[in-house]
């Protein structure tokens, strides 16, 4: 069932917004060069690898079809074959294990493991307002997992983003907001003291389960804090107008647009340092020209040229809006230097070939960070390199000691 | 190869915590005899007999004896083609692993009880807040996802804890607690009618023409038609309603089928921007030159909106639609017309409303100027708030309270007191605390057997997925629960009552995965009838048909195969069946000869199993092997190639199998998987039955039609062919004959079916030390012929159940 489209072109322009240097501001900061953020973008349902890849690696690889689409940024981007989490499966359930690399996703006694912008957001903490954002194209699935595999649901509404971002709120409004939090701090720490009592009374075996509830209560009850001190700050004023939400879910593209156009108004105001951006696949018939089928369907193409056809042009689409992305993390500048060039920016999927659920040989674009790039790095296609070597250069170009995360068996250079 | 074992175990041995007695030696001759020789360090299996250790405190550890016992007990292993071992020597390893098992289970189910404390899901906040406050609106979206780790969400083992859910349990109470009082001004109660015939909104579709949008709804003398099922035209907000408070709304409409031939159906659905997909309330068949009245009673919320659609519209006689033709030009198709459509509610016999007004207790409700509420507490705030939790806190924790227990939760209230926020936003907290906390959030238990109001409680989320109902907590008090005719009675009782249609629901989604029924939409070109309309009875079926089992105490070979099913006419139709109208859904009784019955030829089944474009044997295989026997293929090994449909009418995909099945490695769990998909490929994606597939390429145009007009959308592609010979040699030639063969794996069934039960229902799965008693129940059941209402009376009689 299709619902009407709104005017859903029409929204804010992020170029042209002319800005101080809000991290310096906010919190006077002495630092001369501005702090270096992350961006996950995962395409769940994987990019036609022949469409995708050049035909062969190095410096000077002929454009691919949809690299011709970013041809404005070559010597901003990197792209890796020969990437993937080991002991990956089943359909599409490398989705959740994306940003992980848990073992084995959906077999018995999986558990999943925290993913690696919520690793950078816990070391970072509460530095910006939000330690990190999780947002969707559609629906609540993200790929951000807790330590404890419990999975952050997106936000999949560009408004909803915005107005917590940006929006200031009534006085009556920040008001009540702080009363809600007051309240919440207020429960959870009488909740804390029930501690004693309730582990005293369970057997041992439940006594760390609870101990786990109480641990819980605890972590939210600081995040309520901190939550707390940052409504007291006022919100940074944007020249931009709060983004209409597109309901029609076939829109795909105009859905893609509006997160990725919150991307630079994130990052120019410090809003948040990791940001992970899921694209779903999920209903109707994605509104682009000469696709008439849904974008799952596709990617179940059964070799079918005229399936193949018409998911190049939704892909093309997706990286069109990429492209767009690029742009404008190009055209403001803050200290000298692009967002982008602060910005270690991933794009790629969980899926190497949607048709057949394979979760190997990754599509993966790397760009920005003031990283080296202009290449094709190839690795090898029968035997990965863990996707994690990357993640974890990623958080180290963030500045973070780390020499380890999730599969990793290295750090990866190029 | 011997000295290396011996070497590892004598390793092993030497660790003093272990305190299980198979390491005495009794199973060694076994491993090296039959075991060693594969599942040794070169081993490319899982299992690698020189690293497993002896520690059972190890989960993973526990795990792979318990599996090396089924596997050699059933014979499984050593493999067919190995020499077989001595049987004394496989009796005495046996034995002692078996003993091993059983006491170290044992030893930990009496330490800790069977079960870990258990959390409440998210389906069983939901209602349970709506029964304890008569409330109605959706919390579980405000809710973390429940993972999928364990084949339930009840079970303990995979439920997850984080600050996330916390902050979720706040916010949900929130909303609970603010629809649970209602202080605002009174509604009407009034019917309004929604006027789509001269509201203004609409003149705009008259009149627009068709290439601009407008023209596929038509206003004639005295009533509106609408040959267009797109929301926006005939959303409730764009013809100014609003529901004003979130409570429950009565629709009444008199409605026709518009120039119809054939029964076209009236669709009324709600919706929301911020759920953005919609809820089908209901659908009514309208029968040419018949029209009708027609009425429903629904939840909405203030954020919600309807609209109306037709669905099974014919079009015109000479195959063209409305938006070839436009509605005004003359068209000639089918449409749904409305005479009058009015909203009334909230259906609330006083306001402010009861619901309120149970929860406040001895209050007085002022009249502010602006027409909204003011509360006056007829005590003093903070007696007034313990009054409330004395009431309140029993039936939210499924216990009296204790000792202190008030004064405690009143303490929640009293910092807001004290900034002088009065009576209302004290208690709001002291409540959303109750509803956050553990002792409501957690079913917890002393180990050994439940006292009564913790089997009152464990029983009626079991089959309400709630707490539990006054004569429920009358039986816990009185301390009568327990006797097991009165335990009976009320499970009967419980079954009867419309809130165990909760249990079947949430049951049947996890263990069918019906929740799947959207993870897939069909590809509109192959399968252009699949609608909301469709795929609402194809749920409707399966709920009725587990409903009926359970009503009549049916056994569980009917999940098999049975001779009858619940159809209403568009499943009928879908299925070709005849003789079924209009949409109310009833038992029907199947030919002798028909493909339906039983589970496997569900149209939700079938769907389930597919993807939206194509079946594939191995997920359909899969399925029945785990989800209705319990015995899943092991996962493919590493870097095994998945199979890669295709889809241009060339190969199917039972010769890719094939290619695949030679080989050995695969053919291994291939012999397994497939035959039950084989049988399966008479189904397309959908549920239809099929001679040929649907392809997007070249072939035969289908002779069938759609909506009055032919198909153009698809082609006819290669003949089916649903033959196969299960893994025991035994050929079929379709689906009647494997139902036949599969008959023969109904113990299989019974025993799958019922440690799904037993998981369900208490949280945890079936552990070693209860083996022997669902085996015995298991035995009587078969006595009895499996039934269904008989297992479920027999799960909740057992010490599995009574126990912690």
């Amino acid at each position: 069932m299709k619902s009407s489209s709104f005017n859903r072109r029409a929204f804010l322009r992020a170029s042209g917004i002319s800005m101080a240097i809000p991290w310096l501001e906010v919190f006077g900061e002495t630092a001369k060069s501005p702090p270096k953020r992350a961006l996950f973008i995962c395409n769940t349902l994987g990019f036609y690898s022949p469409a995708f890849y050049p035909a062969k690696p190095g410096p000077t690889y002929e454009d691919s079809d949809y690299l011709a689409l970013l041809r404005d940024h070559r010597d901003e981007l990197t792209i890796f074959s020969g990437l993937s989490h080991p002991d990956q499966g089943g359909e599409h359930q490398c989705e959740m294990t994306w940003l992980s690399a848990a073992r084995n996703p959906g077999r018995d006694g999986f558990k999943n493991s925290i993913s690696i912008d919520q690793y950078a957001a816990r070391q970072l903490g509460y530095a910006t307002r939000f330690p990190s954002l999780s947002l969707s194209s559609d629906g609540f699935m993200s790929q951000s997992y807790t330590e404890s595999g419990v999975m952050i649901p997106a936000m999949d509404r560009p408004s909803k983003v915005f107005t917590s971002l940006f929006l200031q709120g009534k006085p009556q409004e920040v008001a009540r907001e702080k009363r809600k939090l007051k309240d919440g701090r207020s429960i959870l720490d009488s909740l804390g003291d029930q501690r004693s009592r309730l582990l005293r009374k369970a057997s041992p075996g439940d006594r760390q389960r609870l101990d786990a509830y109480f641990e819980s209560v605890r972590k939210a009850e600081r995040d309520l804090a901190a939550a707390g001190a940052w409504l007291d700050r006022p919100k940074p004023n944007v020249d931009a107008a709060i983004p209409k939400d597109i309901s029609d879910k076939a829109d795909l593209v105009g859905r893609i647009e509006l997160l990725f156009q919150l991307v630079p108004l994130i990052i120019q105001n410090d809003s948040s340092r990791v940001i992970s951006i899921v694209i779903q696949n999920s209903h109707g018939i994605p509104l682009v020209n000469g696709v008439a089928s849904e974008h799952h369907n596709l990617s179940h193409h059964g070799r079918d040229p005229k399936k193949i056809e018409q998911l190049l042009k939704i892909e093309r689409a997706i990286v069109g809006c990429f492209n767009n992305l690029m742009h404008r993390m190009k055209e403001p500048e803050e200290a000298g230097a692009t967002l982008l060039d602060h910005t270690v920016t991933l794009l790629g999927s969980n899926l190497g070939n949607a048709a057949s659920h394979d979760p190997r040989n990754n599509p993966i674009v790397l760009a920005g960070g003031g990283l080296k790039h202009g290449g094709y790095v190839a690795h090898r296609d029968d035997d990965n390199t863990p996707l994690c070597n990357l993640f974890v250069r990623m958080i180290q170009e963030m500045g973070m000691e780390a020499d380890a995360f999730g599969t990793s068996s290295g750090v990866l250079g190029w | 190869m011997r000295i290396l074992i011996i070497i590892s175990l004598c390793v092993i041995v030497h660790q003093p915590m272990i305190s299980c007695g198979f390491e005495d030696g009794a199973i060694l001759p076994l491993i090296e005899g039959s075991c060693i020789e594969c599942h040794d360090g070169a081993t490319k299996t899982p299992l690698n007999f020189e690293e497993l250790s002896f520690d059972l405190f190890d989960p993973q550890v526990f795990r792979t004896w318990e599996k090396i016992f089924d596997q050699v007990e059933s014979g499984e292993m050593p493999p067919a083609k190995k020499p077989r071992p001595d049987e004394s020597q496989k009796k005495a390893a046996l034995d002692s692993l078996a003993a091993s098992l059983r006491d170290f289970s044992l030893s930990r189910q009496e330490k800790n009880g069977r079960v870990p404390v258990r959390r409440m899901t998210a389906t069983e906040y939901h209602f349970t807040l709506h029964d304890l406050l008569g409330i109605g609106g959706d919390l579980v979206s405000k809710l973390p996802p429940e993972s999928d780790l364990s084949a339930f969400d009840t079970i303990a083992k995979g439920q997850g804890i984080s600050p996330v859910h916390i902050r979720g349990w706040l916010a949900a109470a929130d909303a609970a607690v603010d629809e649970a009082i209602q202080l605002g001004k009174r509604p009407r109660q009034d019917a309004i009618e929604i006027d789509y015939r001269n509201h203004s909104y609409m003149q705009m579709w008259f009149q627009r023409e068709l290439r601009r949008g407008g023209d596929t709804v038509l206003r004639t003398e005295d009533a509106f038609v609408t040959y267009d099922a797109r929301p926006h035209m005939t959303r409730s907000d764009n013809l100014g309603f609003k529901f004003p408070v979130a409570g429950r709304y009565r629709i009444s409409a008199k409605v026709f089928a518009h120039q119809a031939r054939t029964p076209v159906t009236f669709c009324l659905y709600r919706s929301s921007d911020l759920m953005g997909g919609s809820e089908l309330v209901g659908a009514w068949q309208l029968d040419p030159g018949k029209p009708r009245v027609v009425e429903v009673d629904h939840y909405f919320t203030p954020e919600d909106f309807f609209f109306v659609a037709p669905a099974d519209a014919d079009c015109q006689p000479d195959g063209r639609n409305v938006l070839a033709v436009g509605a005004r030009n003359s068209y000639k198709g089918e449409g749904l017309g409305i005479r009058r459509l009015t909203v009334q509610g909230p259906l609330e016999k006083q306001w402010p409303p009861e619901r309120t007004r149970n929860l406040l207790g001895e209050v007085e409700f002022e009249t502010r100027r602006d027409g909204s509420y003011l509360l006056v507490p007829k005590l003093k705030p903070l007696a007034q708030i313990t009054e409330v939790i004395k009431r309140v806190g029993p039936r939210a924790f499924r216990r009296p309270l204790e000792d202190g227990e008030v004064e405690e939760w009143s303490a929640f209230a009293a910092p807001v007191l004290a900034e002088g926020r009065g009576f209302e936003e004290a208690l709001r907290v002291a409540l959303r605390g109750i509803f956050s906390s553990p002792d409501f959030m957690y079913h917890s238990a002393e180990p050994g057997r439940l006292n009564d109001y913790a089997l009152a409680a464990r029983l009626s989320y079991f089959l309400w997925k709630s707490l539990p109902d006054d004569q429920l907590c009358q039986q816990a008090a009185a301390g009568t629960l327990g006797d097991p005719a009165v335990l009976a009675s009320e499970v009967n009782r419980m079954l009867e009552d419309g809130k165990s249609q909760r249990f079947v629901e949430d049951f049947l989604d996890q263990w069918l995965e019906l929740e799947d029924i959207d993870a897939t939409t069909p590809d509109e070109k192959l399968y252009p009838e699949y609608d909301d309309v469709l795929r609402q009875a194809m749920l409707e079926e399966t709920r009725r048909f587990f409903s009926e089992l359970i009503r009549s105490d049916l056994g569980v070979g009917e999940f098999i195969a049975s001779d009858f099913t619940f159809l209403n006419r568009r499943l009928a139709v879908h299925y070709g069946i005849p003789g079924v109208d209009g949409l109310d859904f009833r038992k029907v009784m199947l030919p002798a000869e028909s493909r339906r019955g039983g589970l496997l030829t569900q149209a939700s089944i079938l769907k389930i199993t597919a993807n939206g474009t194509n079946t594939s044997p191995v997920p359909r295989g899969n399925f029945v092997l785990a989800n209705l026997l319990g015995t899943p293929a092991s996962p493919p090994p590493p870097g095994a190639g998945a199979i890669e449909p295709d889809t241009r009418g060339t190969t199917t995909i039972r010769e890719e199998l094939a290619a695949h099945r030679r080989e050995e490695s695969c053919n291994r769990c291939h012999r397994e998987i497939d035959p039950p998909g084989f049988a399966l490929e008479s189904f397309d994606p959908i549920g239809g039955f099929r001679n040929r597939y649907r392809s997007t390429g070249k072939g035969e145009r289908p002779s069938a039609s759609l909506l009055g007009r032919p198909i153009r959308e698809y082609r006819l592609g290669p003949s089916v062919d649903a033959s196969g010979k299960t893994s025991d040699g035994e050929k079929f030639a379709g689906i009647r004959d494997f139902k036949r063969l599969m008959m023969k794996n109904e113990d299989r069934l019974a025993r799958h079916f019922l440690n799904q039960l037993i998981a369900y229902s208490t949280g945890a799965e079936v552990q070693f030390a209860d083996r022997k008693e669902r085996d015995k129940i298991l035995e009587k059941a078969q006595r009895e012929g499996y039934g269904l209402r008989g297992m479920i009376h027999a799960v909740v009689q057992s010490e599995m159940f009574r126990n912690k």
